[in-house]
């Protein structure tokens, strides 16, 4: 009788670890998905000036390293944007690695600006930082580095 | 009725509080890792290294070129080897931290020196360090460096 308690305990026990593995790898999935699509948003409304949708994907405590090392808050980068004129945002390639509650999402994104009446373009590898807080996921560190490899 | 509401108030006051103290010390905690950080650098302390960063820590250098924690490791005790190669990273020059609960944003400025195709150069970069609470223990999971052009 000890023998099946102890048997059925092993398998009750093995369950619930392999529901839990699922639960935390389809969570993980979801997470990278749920990530992945934000960042999309993002080049998205950077080129359309969709400056609502880019103050719901920034916490306000953003912290923002631009290509030339400039330090900006959020709301200095919204102002950028806003005067800035992005003819393009490309994600070359993105990975995320998910950490419980936090994202990194890492990757090469090219942009095009004009300044001046000429297009700029610069290559870059970006860094960001998401956290998932109450029901969403908010960026809370970007930064970008120009490739010059 | 009268006695419950400001033994309620005096409650959620003492939680704001120590949620404070909580940051305080995380920040501390935080700064504490990233100095331990630029010692062992400079150290060639790969051991100490191995154990603040995460496995699968995404590491963006100053050239925008990106590293494993194995190969970064490989690079720290190669350049005790050669220490005229090894850009060194002098104090930072400012460092702030951010707490989102159990993950830290670490900013500030870096001045490294180096020896670049035989001459010494000196230049500022500004970085980001993710740090993520797990296990008992901060570990660095993303670290990014840029160049401070302006």
């Amino acid at each position: 009788m000890r023998a099946v308690i102890k048997i059925l305990a092993s398998v009750a026990l093995l369950f619930v670890l392999v529901t839990l593995a699922f639960s935390q790898a389809s969570d993980e999935s979801s997470a990278r998905a749920r990530v992945l699509a934000l960042e999309h948003a993002w080049n998205q409304a950077e080129v359309f000036k969709d400056m609502k949708a880019l103050d719901a994907l920034f916490d306000n405590a953003l912290v923002y390293v631009d290509y030339d090392g400039s330090l900006l808050t959020k709301a200095e980068f919204l102002a950028h944007v806003k005067s800035a004129h992005i003819d393009q945002v490309i994600t070359e390639s993105m990975t995320v690695e998910v950490f419980n509650n936090t994202a990194v999402v890492s990757g090469i994104y090219r942009a095009t600006e004009i300044e001046h009446g000429k297009p700029v373009v610069r290559r870059g590898r970006f860094v960001d930082t998401w956290v998932f807080r109450g029901s969403t996921w908010v960026c809370v560190a970007a930064q970008a580095t120009p490739i010059l490899h | 009725m009268k006695v419950i509401a400001p033994l309620v108030l005096l409650l959620s006051l003492s939680s704001v509080a120590s949620v404070a103290q909580d940051d305080n010390t995380t920040k501390s905690k935080i700064v504490a890792l990233e100095q331990l950080w630029n010692q062992a650098y400079k150290a060639g302390d790969t051991k100490a290294l191995d154990t603040i960063l995460d496995n699968g820590i995404v590491l963006v250098n100053d050239d925008g070129s990106v590293q494993t924690k194995a190969e970064f490791l490989a690079s720290v005790k190669e350049s005790q080897n050669e220490p005229a190669s090894q850009q060194q990273q002098v104090a930072p020059e400012s460092l702030n931290v951010h707490i989102f609960n159990t993950t830290a944003i670490a900013t500030g400025v870096l001045k490294v020196k180096g020896i670049e195709n035989g001459k010494p150069y000196t230049r500022r970069e500004r970085f980001i360090d993710t740090w993520v609470y797990k296990g008992g223990t901060w570990v660095c999971v993303a670290t990014d460096a840029t160049p401070v052009l302006h």
